[in-house]
C-alpha cells in the first residue's frame, strides 16, 4: 500500500482530492493515474477516509452553551485588558510566532511601555471606583460597551448574579447557615431584576416541599429569603411569588437534598406499574419542575381519566400545602429547615396508558426544551432482551438523553422509543404503553 | 466556506460593527452562527466534548472582550478559531498525552466499523457514536500541528490558503503535512481495524 510507503509526488494526490492543484500540476497527477496503479489505491483510500470524517455527525450547541457564554460575557469585567499570551498573539493575528520585545501593541507582558500603560490603566480605574461608587455603567460606557446590567437596583442585582454564580460546593457546605448577604440584596424584587442567570446554575438544594401547582416556593428557604416573602404576606401580598431558577438556587436548605437517589422501585410499587412498563425519568430544572412542567404537558396532551392510571403524591402534596399556609413565620421556618427533608415517595409521578404517538409527542415536546428540561431517561422497568445501550445491570436503555452530550442521541427520542418487544423499531402511533412518568429537579449531580 | 470578502458590508460586518460597539445580541447573532462549527472542530482536535466546550466558551468570550482589536483582515470565523486553537493547544499541552498506534489496536475490540453509508438506519447512532470515538482516538495519534492542519481542512472546510493564513506557514508546507496527517490517520484507522 502506498501510503505506508509514500513517494514523493504522493502529496500531489492528497492535494488533488482537495482540488488545490495547479492546472499544470492537474495534468501531471492525471496522467500519473492512468498509469499507476498503486497511484490510484492511494486515491481511493485517501478518498474513503475523507468519507469516513465527512459522515462522522457534527457537534450541536444547545441552549445552555450560549447562554453560558452570553451570561459570561454580561458579567466579565470591562478593566479585563491584560491576556493570555496566546490570546494575545491569536487576537494580533500572528499564529505561533513570538513578539518581539520591541512590539508594544497588544503584548503587555513583553513591552515595558505596555506596562506602564496598563498601570496607569489600572489606576485610572481605581481612581474612578473611588469618587464614583455608582461607576460600574460609566467605566463599561468609557470602554464603548453598554451596561448589561439594567435597572434601579443593578448593583444589588450584581452582588446577586455573584452569590448566584457562587459554587454550589459552597451553597452546600453553608446547610442552613444564612446566605452571606443582606436581606435587602436577596429581596426578591432585586432578584427578580436580576440579569440573566447561568441556566445551568446551581439547580439543587431545593426543599421538595413545594406546590408544583401554585408556584409557593419551597418551605426551607433561607431565612433572609424567607423573611421577606412573610413579609410580603404580611404586607397583605397573597400572590404567591414565582421565582427564577437563580432565585431557587440560591436558597440553601437545612440538608443537601439527594434527589437523584430516590427509590424508583417504591414509587413504581405505589402506583402499581407493571415490570413491562416503561420507565420515563425526567429531570427538570426547578422552575420547570415546581411549575408543574410535565402536568401541564400531559394537560395538553388530552389525557382522558382512564389514561392517567394513577398519580403519586399528590395526597401529600395537599397535605404539606395546608401545613405551609398554617404554619408561617421565622420560627416555623427554623422548624421546618431543621426537619429531616422527606425526599422519594412524594415527588409527583404518574402511570399513564397512553396511545404511543401522543406519548411520542410528549417525549419530543420535553426533548425540543433544553431550557426546561435537563435530561430523559427512557428504560423498562425490567426487560427480558437487553438492548445495545446497557449501561450495567440494572438499567437497560432503548434511548438515552443525559446531560452529558457525549451520550446524547442526536435522533428525536420519540423516534427510537420503542415496545420492549422490538428495541430500536419505530413506535405505531395507534398502539398504547403504559408508562412510569417520575419527575424530580435537577441537581449538580444530575446536570453532570 | 463562511470566509467574507474583505472590507465588504455584510450582515455579518454589521453583527461585527455592533458587538463591538457593545451590543451583547449582536454578538449572541454570531456566537449562535459559529458554535456548532466552532464546537466540532474543536471536539474532533481536542478529543473532548466536554474540554470542546470549555475551550470554546473562552473563545467567545475573550473575542467579544477584544473585538474592537479585529483587524478584518480575515474572516471572523478565521480570527475567531485562531483564539481556540490557541488555548487548545496550550490546554493540549498541559493535558493530552499523545496516544500511540499500538495503543489505539490495545483499546480497540478488533470489531469492524461498517463501512459509511449513504442511508441512515436506525443502528447507525450507534455506530456513529463507535466510530466517532475511534477516530478521536486515531486523530490523538497524530502530532498536533498535523491534527490542527487535518482538523481544519476536513471539519471547518477550509482551503489551503486559508489554513496557511489561520496556522502561520506556507502552502507547500499545508499540503505536506496534510497529505501526512491523512496517510498517519488512515493506518491508525486500520490498526483500530476501522477500516479495510
Amino acid at each position: 500500500m502506498s501510503s505506508t510507503n509514500p513517494q514523493p509526488d504522493d502529496q500531489l494526490l492528497s492535494a488533488y482530492l482537495d482540488g488545490e492543484l495547479t492546472a499544470d500540476e492537474r495534468a501531471a497527477v492525471e496522467q500519473r493515474l492512468a498509469s499507476d496503479a498503486d497511484a490510484r489505491q492511494t486515491i481511493e483510500q485517501l478518498r474513503d477516509l475523507r468519507a469516513t470524517l465527512a459522515n462522522l455527525p457534527a457537534e450541536k450547541a444547545d441552549a445552555l452553551f450560549t447562554a453560558s457564554i452570553m451570561q459570561r460575557i454580561a458579567t466579565s469585567s470591562p478593566e479585563q485588558k491584560v491576556d493570555r499570551e496566546e490570546d494575545q498573539v491569536a487576537i494580533a493575528g500572528r499564529v505561533g510566532e513570538r513578539h518581539s520585545p520591541d512590539e508594544s501593541e497588544f503584548t503587555i507582558g513583553r513591552s515595558r511601555r505596555g506596562w506602564a500603560w496598563a498601570a496607569m490603566a489600572i489606576a485610572a480605574s481605581l481612581l474612578l471606583m473611588v469618587f464614583m461608587p455608582d461607576d460600574k455603567q460609566q467605566i463599561a460606557l468609557q470602554d464603548g460597551k453598554q451596561p448589561e446590567v439594567a435597572g434601579p437596583d443593578s448593583a444589588e442585582a450584581e452582588t446577586a448574579a455573584a452569590a448566584e454564580r457562587a459554587a454550589p460546593l459552597e451553597i452546600g457546605a453553608l446547610k442552613g447557615q444564612p446566605a452571606p448577604m443582606t436581606e435587602s440584596v436577596l429581596a426578591v424584587d432585586s432578584l427578580e431584576n436580576a440579569p440573566k442567570e447561568n441556566i445551568i446554575g446551581d439547580r439543587n438544594q431545593l426543599s421538595e416541599n413545594a406546590d408544583a401547582d401554585s408556584f409557593i416556593p419551597p418551605t426551607a428557604p433561607a431565612p433572609t429569603v424567607s423573611r421577606n416573602m412573610n413579609s410580603r404576606a404580611a404586607a397583605g401580598d397573597s400572590k404567591p411569588t414565582r421565582l427564577s431558577n437563580s432565585q431557587l438556587a440560591a436558597k440553601p436548605s437545612a440538608k443537601l437534598l439527594e434527589m437523584n437517589q430516590f427509590n424508583k422501585s417504591a414509587r413504581g410499587i405505589a402506583l402499581q406499574a407493571d415490570p413491562s412498563d416503561l420507565v420515563v425519568n425526567v429531570v427538570l430544572t426547578p422552575a420547570a419542575y415546581y411549575e408543574g412542567w410535565v402536568d401541564s404537558l400531559l394537560s395538553k396532551a388530552e389525557l382522558s381519566d382512564r389514561e392517567i392510571l394513577a398519580r403519586g403524591s399528590e395526597a401529600t402534596l395537599q397535605q404539606q400545602k395546608q401545613a405551609k399556609s398554617r404554619d408561617s413565620g421565622p420560627q416555623a421556618d427554623r422548624a421546618r429547615d431543621a426537619a429531616p427533608q422527606q425526599i422519594n415517595s412524594q415527588q409527583p409521578s404518574q402511570l399513564v396508558d397512553i396511545e404511543a404517538g401522543k406519548f411520542a409527542k410528549f417525549l419530543s415536546t420535553l426533548q425540543s426544551n433544553d431550557l426546561k428540561c435537563v435530561s430523559i431517561e427512557v428504560e423498562p422497568t425490567k426487560a427480558d432482551k437487553p438492548s445495545k445501550n446497557v449501561v450495567n445491570n440494572d438499567w437497560l436503555f432503548y434511548n438515552r438523553l443525559g446531560t452529558d452530550p457525549k451520550t446524547r442521541s442526536k435522533k428525536s427520542m420519540a423516534e427510537a422509543v420503542s415496545p420492549i418487544e422490538k428495541p430500536n423499531k419505530k413506535i405505531e402511533e395507534s398502539s398504547r404503553l403504559r408508562a412510569l412518568i417520575l419527575v424530580e429537579p435537577a441537581t449538580q449531580k444530575a446536570r453532570r | 466556506m463562511l470566509n467574507q470578502p474583505k472590507n465588504s458590508e455584510s450582515p455579518e460586518t454589521s453583527l461585527i460593527d455592533a458587538a463591538a460597539r457593545g451590543d451583547a445580541a449582536s454578538f449572541e447573532q454570531l456566537v449562535r452562527r459559529y458554535q456548532d462549527r466552532l464546537l466540532t472542530s474543536l471536539t474532533r482536535f481536542t478529543g473532548s466534548r466536554e474540554q470542546a466546550e470549555d475551550i470554546a466558551q473562552e473563545a467567545f468570550v475573550q473575542a467579544y472582550r477584544k473585538l474592537d482589536q479585529f483587524r478584518r483582515d480575515s474572516s471572523f470565523y478565521t480570527w475567531l478559531h485562531r483564539i481556540a486553537q490557541n488555548r487548545a493547544m496550550s490546554a493540549g499541552r498541559k493535558k493530552r498525552e499523545r496516544v500511540s498506534i499500538e495503543a489505539l489496536r490495545d483499546a480497540a475490540d478488533g470489531a469492524p466499523i461498517i463501512e459509511p453509508q449513504t442511508e441512515v438506519q436506525p443502528e447507525a447512532d450507534l455506530v456513529s457514536e463507535e466510530q466517532t470515538k475511534l477516530v478521536h482516538r486515531a486523530l490523538a495519534t497524530l502530532a498536533e500541528d498535523y491534527r490542527r492542519i487535518l482538523v481544519l481542512r476536513e471539519f471547518d472546510g477550509l482551503d489551503y490558503q486559508q489554513i496557511a493564513e489561520a496556522t502561520g506557514i506556507a502552502i507547500g508546507t499545508v499540503r505536506s503535512r496534510l497529505f501526512r496527517a491523512r496517510t498517519q490517520l488512515r493506518d491508525a484507522l486500520i490498526a483500530a481495524g476501522a477500516c479495510e
